[in-house]
Formats: C-alpha cells, structure tokens, sequence
C-alpha cells in the first residue's frame, strides 16, 4: 500500500481525493507524514479534519497544477476564487505550501 | 488539358468565423448610408462624440459626465476594478477608449462601496471576527483621510483650475509648483489626461494629431510620499518633484517611458527603485535627471578592496551583462545620447523566505527610516547566500520550488495571497491578517507588504522581469550615474562614451533597489580581475 | 442587495474537531506519542493527528514553551533510558584495553570488546537519530514558524545534540580508579576505532561496516547545535586524532622498511598503503578524509626519506635503471608525482645515471682493443697512434672506425634504453624527458671527438652498408643519425667531417645518392637550410658534372679526331666553396709551399687542353684545376711474357687492368713502354722531379704500387714494408695477378679517424672559420645596435649562434678585440665594457 502510485485525502466532511503520491509530496506536511512510520504511511490514507471538501479539493488542485509544472517556465497562475483566499492562505500554511524550503527536505 | 482555358478557381470556404461575421454585417444598414460624403453641416461636428457612430451598426454610445469632462457610459463597467485606472489622451480619430467607471471612497457617505455589500449579506456564511468588523478605523485609512477630503481644499481647487486652464488652452505645461500640495488627486491627474495639444494647420496638409507631451512641474510643495496617481499620466515628457519631502519613489516610475527630464533633487530619498534604470538605459529618452541632493543610502567603502568597486567601464558591462541577461538591448539605428548608469559596487544580497522572513545574515535598512551607517559592501566575485540553501541556489537545474525556480509555478500561498490582495477587498485581507485570532503571527508583515507594493503599482523582479508581491531577495547597487553618448559609424559599428555627472567621481554613486523574485533571480559573481599590472 | 460572488469567504470554524485548542490537552497528546516512538510503538499514531496538535499550539503562539517541553522531556528521557545501558557497556576491562594499552591483552580479545562496545552506541544511536527525525517531522509547523523567527536551533538540532552531550561527553563520573584523569565515553570510541584501524592494517579483518556506521553518526553530529559545516565532530575530534595515530604508524613503519633496506619492496609497500587508506576512506571512514590521509602517507612513506630509499645499495634506483626494473621505476614515477610535481629526486638520478653511463661508454672505449695483434692502436692514444698509423694505416684507420661506430651505437643503445624507460615507466614525462636529453647532450658534447664519431659513422653505414639492405634498414641508419645529430653542439665540426667525407663517397661513388640525398633532406629539417647549403651544392656539382660529361664526350665524338684514342676520360667539376679544401688539393700547397700543380702526361695533357677548351668556351672567366689527388684512373698494363719461362703465369704475355689514383696513373705512366729500360730504376727524387707530386702523396702512391703483394706492379729496392725518400723503384715485370682488374689500395678512398695531428689541424680550421662566423655575427648584431655593452653583446652573439655551434666566450672577447683594432668597433668612452659601432 505504501508504495501505491496514489494517496487518498479525506476532508472532515467526508470527502475522498486520490491524488498522486508525487504530487501530494510537494506539501513537506504530507511529505512528513509518508515518511515516517505512522498510521497514514502505512495506509496511503490521510484524512484531514479541519478541512472541509471544497478547500481540499482547491489543495489537491494546486497539487497537480504544480506536478504539471514543476519543471516548466513562464507558468501560468492557477485561478484562486477571492473568495476562497483567506481559507487558502490558511491551508497554504497548515500545508506548508508557502515557498519557505525547510532544510531537511 | 493544361492549356485549355480553365474557369478561375473558386475562393477557398470562408472560414465559419468570418461567414459569421459577414452575416451580421448584411444585418446592419449599408455602410455608405451612414458616413455621408457632405461637408461637415454642424459645429458640433467637432464633438468627439460624433466619432462614436460606427460604421458597422453599433449602439451608439451614451455619454454622461460634463461637457469637458465627457466620457462614454459604459452599461456594465465593474466596480472599480482597478484602483488606478489609466488615462490615455483622447484621439480624434478614434474613440476613446470605453472608461470603465471609477470607485472611490466617498468618506464623507460614511459607506465603502466595496464592502457594502458584504455588510447587508447574510447568506453567505460570513461571521466576521469581532476585531475584522472593526477594521474602518484600522490605521490606513487616516492617511487616505488627509488625501481624499470630502470637500476639495483651498490647494486642490488650485491644482484643478491650472489644470483646467490647460486642457482649455491645449497647453501642455502644467506648472502646478509652490502650492503646498500634500498629494495630487485623481481629479487633476485626470483633467492633465485630457491635455491634447492644438495642432499646428499647414495649409494643404491633412492635420494630425500628435501625442501630448505633458510637462508636469510639482517642485516645491509638501508632497510626503509619491503622488503615484500621475503614474498613469502616459505622456509625461517633463516631471519635477523637486524639494519636496520625498523619502521613496514608487518602482512604477519605471513605466513612464516618455520622460525626457525628471528632478527629484532635494528630497530625503534613501534610494531609488531599481525599476528606475528603466529609464536609465541606452535606447531610453531620458536626457536630464536630477537627484541631488538626497539622503541616499550610502556605500560604505572602508573595506573596499580591488573587487569589491567596478573602476572600469568593462567591468560594470560585465556585471550587467551577466546579471540582467534579459535586459532587452535596443539596436541603434543612428546615434545616440542619454543617461545611463555604471555598477560601482554592491551589498550582500538579503534573502528572504515565502513568509518575508530574512534568512541571510545581510539586511537591508527599512526604507522609511534612518539614514543610518554606510551599506556593508560586498565584493563582485563573491556571493553570501544562506549556507543551508547554498548547494540548491548555485545548482538550480532541477528547480522545483518556486524559491529557486523564478519561473516556475508560485507556492499556493503567494496565489491566494494574490487573489486576496487585487481584490476590491483587500483591507477586508488586511484586517484579517492583523488582527484575526485564527491568523498566524506571521501572516501580518507579508500582506502588509504586498498591499504596499500592489498599491505602488507592483514590483519586477530585476532580473527575470516577472511580477512578485513576495520578494526572495534584494541588494543595494550603487551605480554612477552618466551621460552616454554612442555613435554610430559607417559601417554600423557603435562607439561609445560614458562621461559620469558631476566630473570626476565627486559624487557618490547613488543607491538602487533591486528586487529578486526567487532566490536563483540574484546577481553574478564575477571571476576575479587579472591584475594585469602583476603580468607586466 | 444580491450577494456578489467574490466577496472574501471568512475562515469557517473546524468542521468535527473536537480537540481543545489549549496548551496542555495538546501538550498530553504529543508527550504521549513522544513516548511511543521511542518504545517505537510509532505505527498506531496519526500523523496528522500529532502534527496538528503542534500546530495548534503554535498558532496559540505558545511555540517557545512547546520547544522547551521537548527539550526537556528528550533530556529526560536520555537520562532514564538511554544512558544505563551505554554506561554498563563501559567495563574497566574496556577501558583498560582502549585507554591503557594494557599489554597482554590479544587482538582478538581486543577487537571483540571494542566491537560489542561500538555496536552498543550504533544501535543506540540509530534508535535516537530514527526518533529524533520522526519528532522532527511532527514538530514540523513549529520548526517552521517559531524556530526559525526566533533563530533557535532546529528542534532536530537540538535533540540529536542530547546524544553528543549526554553520551559522547559524558564521563561517567570520572569512575575509573585506573586513570588519573577523566575521560569521556568520546576518548574510548576514539580510542577503539583507531584500535580496530590499526589491527586491520596489521592484517586482522574487522566490521568495517560498523565503522563506516560510527563515523557517519559522528559526521551527523556537530561541536553545537548551531550545525555549521565544518564542526561537525568527526571533523574536529576524530580525524585529527586518527590522522596523528596514523602519522605515527607510518613514521614507525617507515624506519622499519629503511632497515630492511629494500627500495622496490618500499615502492610496493607504499602503493598498497595508499591503495588500502583511500579504500579505508571509502569504506570505514569518510571520504573527507580521503585526501588528508593520503598526504599523511605521502609525506611519511615518501617524502620522509626517499633520498635514502632511492640510494639504496643493491635496490636503490641506480639498480632498477641499470636493470630495467620497469615496473619499480613505474611506481617509483607515480609516488613521486603525487609527492613533487617537480620531481627533482628523480630528475637529478636519471641525470646523473644518464652521465655516468655516457661517460662509461667513453671509458669501455678507450679501454677496448680493437685491433686483436696490434696493441695500443688507440684513437686517444696520440703519439703512439701516429706511429702504428703509419706502420700500419690501413688496420689502424678501420680499428678507429670500429671504435667510432661502436661509440655510436652504444649511445644509440644508451638512449633506446631512457626512452624505453620513459614510455614504459615514466608516463612520457616532459619534464623528465627534457631533463635526460640534456644530460645525453651533455656527455656527447663532453666526449671530444663526438662530431666526428658521428661523421663516421654515418660515412661507415653509408658505404658499406646499404647496398642490398631494405629501405627499413636505411630508415633505422637515417634515424640513428639524425638523432645523434640533435645532441651535438659543435655542429659546424659536424659539417666539416660530414663535407669531407660526404666528398670522398661521392667523388668515389661508394653510396647510393638518393640516400645521401634523403639524409641531407632531414638535416636540412632538423637544423636548417643554411646547414645544409654546401652538401646540396655538392650534390648539384655531380650532377651538373654528369651533363657536362656526356655533352663533351657527344662534343668529342662529332669532333671525330680519332687522337684521343684510348684513354677515356670521366671528369666532376667542383665548386670551389661546396668541397672540402682537403679534396681540392689546396691543403698540401699549404703544406709544403706552392709547389705548382703536379705534371701530369703529355697524352692526358692533351685530354685536359680539349676538355678545358670546351667546358670555358661558354663560361667564361671561370678557372678549371685539375686536382689529381682527388681522381682515380683505369690502367691497362702489358706485361710481356718473360723469357726463359715455359710454364706458369710468366710465360705469356700478361694484360691487367689497374685501378689506381691519378697519381698512381701518373707515376706508372712514368715506367711505360720506351722509356726505360727494363731494369733501370728511378729513385724516389727522380719520380718527384719528374712528376711534382707532394711528398705525403707521392709515398703513399708509391706504397700501394709496391708494397702490397696483390698490386705490386713496381719493385721497390731495397724491399722494405715503408716507403723513403732514399728508396729505388723498377718496373715489376714480374707482376702476376690471378684477376684481370686490379685495385691499387687507395689510402685517400678510406675514411678513417683522424690522428692527433690531423685533429688539431681540423680544429685549427675549424677555429678559423669559427673567427670568421664570430666576426660576422658581432658585425651583424652592432651594424644594427650601434652600441652594445660587453655582456649583451656577448649573449646576443651566444643566441645568434647556438644553432650552430657554442662559441666560447674568451674566443668572442678576442674578436672583439680584433675588430676593435681593425676599426669596426670602438670602446664607448668612460665605459670599459660597451662597445660602439664605426660605420
């Protein structure tokens, strides 16, 4: 299971996402969490309560937006609805999405 | 068979696009039937209105706003989406450009149209924070206060009548000087838009219309901060800010090509904008600047040593060819001579994180603020990054974070920090960051410094050009300023000579901001110089 | 109003989240998994679950005390749980064999205590490093945020630096009633590992894995938890004291090999020491060291006492040169480039190998007989060589040239062997290569009769030689001369032998002329045109001569006059400059004063008058000599039968062809037919009076004509094996020859070395030409300086010259001197030692 090509993300309201494992790992939260030995790494299942569906949906977009480019030039901006900003910052954060590198990665 | 006769071949299927196109063109009246071949009958012909009844059997548009100030209305214009619009001159021969209508905060109403909307709103799910509710009297607005009063002061009327004394004369100098100006409102920057000169009429010549070549005189006044409305003045040929009480000059400055003089001398400049040597580089119109005296930062050359200051020309081309290799170059057709810089020397890089947190050891000053001590230079063939990044920084060919990757995709954080940002909502962001419970601490300083630079008009990464509300890096350059002049021979060989102001080295280089969008936008280390008085 | 849609939606509070935002609920949750995964019970947790409690206590801004509990709670736990079992595994018997060197304890014994102690902090180790990256991962939102504002340590940092600070510097209380002074666990693991080390070098096989694992975990930790690069602890502690241990090794190892006083069993020892610490560095410890390491090696094994180990007695490199140790040289050649990229060591023995081989050849050959019967023919032996060259010339002349050629090829040898050597061991090295080519050049220079050894040989190979060999034979002998051409300095001597010899082989058609001419070619590449310009104006002479023969001889025959009967007559015509003076007869005039030319025969008179009269009538103001030394001539002689013989050859009439030297033919011409009676004698004076042939050339003539058996077609009286001046000669009617062509040993046709005599007249010449060269190069050099000191001068005459010869100073400054009284120069006033030119 562990090594399985994609990894589900469950929001608090229930929701599931399969996303791409690599896609997913652009998110040093989600990284962390693969990579040790605890449940989610085990289960390839990552559920996340404080996060409803359509917020989740948004970072699992920006996941594959970002897969999609990672090795491209001149990408384009991906489109964030104004009125999901301030939720997104907050989920950039929580994910640590914020071009901040951590130097262990 | 080839030689017979053959019918000539039918013309290829129209595209459907264009049958489309056609077909609507039968649905309106002949062309001819509207653009009658009489003489002008009425005076108002003259009306740029007139110009608005199109051939091709549009709705004719409806104006509202006064005589002088007419401007078409536009049936759905958005709510003052951008919060600078620009001015164009009008043309006579073409229409203008369908305006879209301006928002502004009428203070004196006591509502923000922006958030009107949201106040009333119930269905949305929207419980603001107590403390978010409280943001109209959050600090930033005073300042606006003092800007935009309800009822024009003494100064502004002033301001509004030279400038319309010009749009009425079709004079193209607006000497709005010594009027103890604080700021210079939209209003007269945008009567100053619709300066268009009076044609010269040469008999037997069909007469054109040349653009404006606006002189805007604004020296001696009490301006604190950059009156960034007339930004948008496309046309300035000629701007004075001198002896005012200036600490900064917005990056947008950059954008007024058109300058040919510019004075901001006795100000309290700390340093220019980096997007300034737009204006500054062979090709550009620039003929004359003034910038002394300021208060700029200065180079603290004690420690220099033979790499660290860029005594020749050759070297300071070599640093810029190597730093900005995307500056586009301009192919001279014939000479020419303008003002130009040469790198002198430069401070370590600052680099910051996604979360404007300064990671190197090396920090800039802050803007507004002291003059303080000279700035630590650093020297051309070295480059202090931050020791835990440094192996990703120098081999950035596998780019996938948007630190290293100036191109590549932004972090979620930025995008919604954008969307936010450009928003009409953006103070409600502002609030929100600065004081929510659920905000993190650092959140405040990052949005408060994209809202800055959003408002000044944005800032370009100095060496990739690309837009960014979150800097990675930025380094002082101090560069001499000059006069080049560049000839070009018969065979189309360019000679060129650079002669500093002020003669020889007797001023100090003046400081530029520079700006990287990601940790890779950064300058080049040189090679060490070969001393080549040790090879003789 | 209607709700717009992009109105900024506010954060909406947690959907299910039931967990308290407080501190210590928090706090509960993440103490609790701490603790699971150091019992590493991990796999039940969350992630998320843990993850978010930290970051809600981060977000409460309680980060600091939430870094603190960590902290603490690590400590802690390192003291209750991690330290007792570390402290058990350090028993006295360990310390006392790591720390004390107690003797009698067996490697064995050693290595098995050392091993269970370092596999005790491996393990210990690896479980804190596993945790300690996990907790990281947790605490990531707090190391992101609170950490890095505050410019803390890491949380990482901070607790893998417990183990440094709990374990490594832990020193047990000072427990040891053994050691006087305390110690840390750190000195033990030090102390094991260089143990182990030094075991394994002995030959022992240990777990070097285990090694490679204790030094990686001292590479992942750092002096503090400020982490920078260079303090990490194996940087700071270990390798210093590992390279000191190993310094110490190799110093002992190195007086051990010096006393077994073995050089090629020291090069072999010191390539598989460098071999087994970089593979150490690969394996067991860090390749950081990698280059540290070997410069310890280096220094200790190499540089330490390599003079000593390269002039050792019997193995030293004198040996592995003179017997072609190819394979020690080769590994002497790397060790030494690793060491000294100069490598002077090596430079100056091959130097002086090369010089004491070439001086060895010089000795064997003054050493050597080379004539079996005769003693002390020897080229060096100057007076009595004069002697035996007399008495014997023809022996002596070959003996020489048997030792010329010897000389050569032993140099040739010589050289094959440093070249060998340097493509086989030396890797082709320039330095080194540059280095031995001037020492040959040296001792080939040194040896005084090199030129002309060089002449000889060439002339040897060229005469006798080639004929019948294959064109790689003549490319080998064209080569071997070019070579040896390069390394000499006196060139101009060179040319001088070469013209001389190059004539006498082209006036007697002893060598093919496509080869001399090819050998001439690649001088002329090797040393330039104006080497090369009088042989090819000698070659140009046989060639002009051969038209020239045939059109006179086409003229003769149109003539018709049927008067030049019998003799025919084959003629070169030489340019006075492109010939050697000895071959144009102007020596002997020298000699003996102008005694005029010789008197040739009336019959060949006539021949000389037709041949002149034709050759000036379209060149006109040239002068023709006749130069009887340099020709030869075919004789047909009649012997009338002798009477009163009735049998054997005598009794008939006898006709011989004989080949002798024009002189010859002028001397025999002087017994023909009707002119003598058949007894009658002429004295030595008569035959010179008659003839005006010089008197060297005229014994020498009369010698061959006499003397020898097989061509002794005049009788001397009285018989003697030398001719004198006192002598009589007779017609020998006598003369029987078993073969119809008779070939009158002709002493000019040989070359041979010259004797002492001959040598210092060549060089006195030599000499005078060189004035001459000299002269012209100063002219040259002030025409165009107009004024020069003494020293420039003289370096710019060095340098215009060195292609051709290497002047000597005294000889510059005389002709300075020279000129300055024959006013080409002056002395600039007031300056003793600068010179001005007088136009």
């Amino acid at each position: 299971m562990s090594d399985s090509k994609y990894i589900t993300l469950v929001s608090g309201d229930g929701f599931e996402f399969v996303v791409l494992r690599e896609a997913a790992l652009v998110s040093p939260t989600i990284k962390g969490m693969l990579r040790s030995p605890f449940v989610e790494a085990q289960t390839g299942r990552c559920t996340f309560p404080e996060f409803n569906a359509i917020i989740l949906e948004k970072v699992v977009d920006y996941f594959h937006y970002w897969h999609r480019n990672q090795d491209k030039e001149d990408v384009p901006d991906m489109e964030i609805p104004v009125e999901m900003c301030l939720e997104l910052l907050m989920a950039a954060n929580y994910f640590n999405l914020d071009a901040k590198p951590t130097p262990r990665d | 068979m080839a030689d017979e006769p053959t019918l000539p071949t039918l013309p290829p299927p129209l595209p459907v696009g264009d049958r489309k196109k056609r077909r609507r063109n039968l649905d309106s009246p002949p062309t001819q039937s509207s653009a009658s071949s009489d003489p002008a009958f009425f005076s108002s012909d003259d009306d740029p209105a007139l110009d608005n009844y199109h051939h091709n059997g549009r709705r004719k548009k409806r104006y509202v706003g006064t005589w002088f100030n007419q401007q078409p209305a536009s049936s759905d214009s958005a709510m003052g989406e951008e919060s600078l619009p620009s001015y164009p001159p009008p043309r006579r021969n073409r229409p203008p450009q369908p305006q879209k209508r301006e928002f502004r905060r009428q203070l004196d109403s006591g509502v923000w149209m922006g958030t009107e909307g949201s106040l009333t709103d119930t269905d949305d799910s929207f419980d603001l924070e107590p403390a978010a509710a409280k943001f109209p009297v959050a600090s930033p607005r005073t300042k606006v206060l003092v800007s935009a009063p309800p009822t024009f002061s003494p100064q502004e009327l002033a301001a509004q009548r030279i400038a319309r004394t010009c749009v009425e004369r079709g004079t193209e100098q607006v000497d709005l000087s010594s009027l103890s100006l604080e700021t210079v409102s939209p209003e007269v920057v945008k009567l100053i838009s619709e300066i268009s000169p009076i044609p010269t009429v040469t008999r037997d010549v069909a007469f054109e219309q040349r653009d404006p070549e606006i002189q805007l005189y604004l020296s001696q006044n009490l301006f604190r901060s950059f009156p960034t409305a007339i930004l948008n003045l496309e046309h300035l040929t000629l701007l004075s800010l001198r002896a005012n009480n200036l600490d900064q000059i917005p990056p947008a400055i950059g954008k007024l090509t058109n300058l040919e003089a510019l004075n901001l001398g006795q100000n309290f400049i700390r340093v220019f904008p980096g997007e300034m040597l737009n204006l500054l580089h062979r090709g550009s119109k620039l003929r004359n600047l003034g910038f002394q005296p300021n208060r700029f930062w200065q180079p603290d050359t004690t420690i220099a040593t033979a790499d660290t200051i860029a005594t020749t020309t050759a070297r300071s081309d070599e640093y810029d060819n190597l730093t900005y290799p995307n500056r586009p170059t301009t192919k001279l057709e014939s000479s020419w001579s303008g003002m130009t810089t040469k790198i002198h020397s430069r401070s370590a890089v600052q680099f910051m994180d996604g979360t404007h947190q300064t990671l190197s050891r090396f920090a800039l000053p802050d803007i507004p603020g002291a003059r303080g001590a000279p700035i630590e230079l650093e020297s051309l063939t070295s480059l202090a990054v931050p020791k835990e990044f440094a192996p990703k920084i120098r081999q950035s060919t596998t780019p996938t974070n948007k630190a290293f990757n100036p191109k590549g995709a932004r972090s979620l954080f930025e995008l919604a920090l954008r969307a936010g940002i450009t928003s009409p909502q953006v103070e409600e962001v502002r609030a929100w960051a600065l004081h929510a419970e659920d905000a993190p601490r650092h959140f405040s300083p990052v949005v408060e410094r994209a809202v800055k630079i959003h408002r000044e008009g944005g800032v370009r990464c100095a060496v990739c050009g690309r837009d960014t509300l979150i800097p990675m890096a930025q380094w002082v350059e101090f560069r001499r300023i000059g006069r080049t002049t560049i000839t070009v021979d018969a065979d189309g060989k360019e000679v060129e000579k650079f002669t500093e102001l002020g003669g020889a080295g007797e001023e100090l280089p003046v400081p530029f901001l520079m700006v990287g969008c990601s940790w890779s936008c950064i300058p080049a280390k040189l090679e060490k110089e070969v001393d080549v008085k040790g090879t003789t | 109003m209607a709700s717009r849609p992009n109105k900024i939606r506010p954060i909406r509070r947690p959907i299910m989240s039931k967990d308290s935002n407080e501190f210590t609920p928090c706090w509960e949750i993440l103490k609790n998994a701490l603790t699971d995964i150091h019992n590493k019970n991990a796999s039940q947790l969350s992630f998320e679950h843990l993850y978010r409690a930290s970051y809600k206590i981060v977000m409460k801004k309680k980060g600091e005390l939430l870094y603190n509990h960590v902290k603490a709670f690590e400590e802690q736990w390192f003291r209750h749980h991690v330290l007792p079992p570390i402290a058990e595994l350090v028993s006295a018997n360990l310390i006392s064999i790591a720390l004390l060197q107690v003797p009698g304890s067996s490697a064995h014994e050693r290595r098995e205590t050392g091993e269970r102690f370092l596999r005790g902090i491996r393990s210990t180790w690896e479980d804190h490093n596993t945790s300690m990256n996990m907790v990281a991962d947790i605490l990531m939102y707090l190391e992101r945020t609170y950490v890095s504002e505050s410019r803390q340590p890491s949380i990482f940092a901070a607790t893998i630096g417990l183990f440094r600070d709990h374990i490594l510097r832990n020193d047990l209380g000072g427990s040891s009633e053994q050691l006087d002074q305390r110690f840390l666990i750190f000195d033990i693991l030090n102390a094991v590992v260089l143990d182990l080390i030094n075991m394994e070098r002995d030959g022992d096989i240990i777990d070097r894995n285990l090694l490679r694992q204790i030094t990686s975990m001292l590479e992942a930790l750092y002096e503090t938890d400020d982490e920078l690069e260079n303090t990490k602890l194996y940087l700071t502690v270990f390798e210093p004291r590992f390279l000191s241990a190993s310094q110490g090794f190799y110093k002992a190892e190195c007086e051990k090999l010096l006393r077994e006083g073995n050089a090629s069993a020291w090069l072999r020892h010191t390539q598989r020491r460098l071999r087994e610490e970089q593979d150490r560095c690969d394996t067991s410890l860090s390749i950081l060291t990698t280059d540290k390491i070997a410069s310890v090696v280096e220094q200790e094994l190499i540089v330490a006492k390599l003079n000593d180990f390269l002039a050792m007695e019997g193995s030293g490199m004198k040996n592995m040169i003179d017997h072609d140790h190819h394979e020690d040289l080769s590994i002497l050649y790397q060790l030494i480039c690793r060491v000294d990229k100069t490598k002077n060591a090596l430079k100056t023995i091959l130097q002086s190998r090369v010089m004491d081989l070439g001086l060895e050849i010089e000795q064997t050959l003054k050493n050597t007989d080379f004539s079996a019967p005769a003693p002390g023919a020897d080229a060096e032996d100057a007076a009595e060589g004069e002697e035996k060259a007399k008495v014997q010339p023809l022996s002596a002349a070959a003996q020489q040239t048997a030792a010329a050629i010897k000389w050569v090829d032993d140099v040739l040898q010589l050289k094959d062997k440093f070249d060998n050597l340097s493509k086989i061991c030396f890797n082709e090295d320039l330095v080194l290569q540059s280095a031995v080519t001037k020492s040959f050049s040296e001792f080939i220079n040194m040896f005084s009769r090199s030129s002309e050894f060089v002449s000889l040989f060439i002339d040897d190979s060229l005469k006798r030689g080639l004929k019948g060999k294959s064109d790689e034979d003549v490319e080998v002998v064209l080569q071997k001369a070019i070579i040896l051409l390069r390394y000499l300095a006196d060139r101009d001597l060179f040319e001088r032998y070469h013209q001389k010899h190059l004539a006498r082989r082209l006036l007697h058609s002893k060598s093919e002329i496509h080869i001399e001419k090819e050998l001439v070619r690649r001088m002329r590449a090797e040393l330039g045109n104006h080497f090369t310009l009088k042989f090819e104006g000698m070659f140009k002479d046989m060639e002009l001569s051969k038209d020239l023969l045939e059109s006179y001889r086409d003229h003769v025959r149109n003539l018709g006059d049927p008067d030049t009967k019998k003799i025919d007559l084959g003629i070169h015509v030489l340019t006075t400059n492109n010939w050697p003076p000895e071959v144009m007869g102007r020596s002997a005039s020298q000699e003996e004063g102008d005694r005029g030319d010789c008197i040739f025969p009336p019959a060949i008179q006539r021949l000389q008058a037709s041949f002149s009269k034709y050759y000036l009538d379209d060149r006109n103001g040239r002068v023709l000599t006749f130069v009887a030394s340099a020709g030869t001539a075919d004789v047909k002689c009649a012997f009338p039968k002798i009477p009163g013989k009735t049998s054997g050859p005598l009794s008939k009439d006898r006709r011989y062809e004989l080949n002798v030297s024009t002189y010859g033919m002028i001397v025999l011409d002087l017994f023909n037919n009707g002119e003598l009676e058949d007894d009658e004698r002429l004295s030595f004076e008569d035959i010179q009076t008659k003839t005006n042939i010089p008197t060297q050339d005229l014994i020498r003539t009369l010698g061959s004509l006499s003397i020898p058996p097989r061509s002794r077609v005049l009788v001397k009286e009285p018989m003697s094996k030398s001719v004198k001046p006192t002598d009589k000669f007779g017609f020998n009617a006598q003369f029987v020859s078993k073969t119809i062509k008779i070939k009158a040993p002709v002493i000019s046709g040989t070359s041979k070395v010259e004797d002492v005599e001959q040598r210092k007249e060549t060089e006195r010449k030599n000499d005078q030409t060189r004035a001459h060269v000299v002269d012209a190069a100063i002219v040259r050099i002030m025409k165009q300086r107009k004024e020069l000191s003494h020293t420039q001068l003289t370096t710019e005459v060095i340098s215009q010259l060195a292609g051709r010869f290497k002047p000597e100073i005294s000889m510059i400054k005389k002709r300075i001197e020279d000129l300055l009284t024959r006013e080409y120069l002056e002395r600039i006033d007031g300056d003793i030692a600068a010179y001005r030119y007088l136009a």
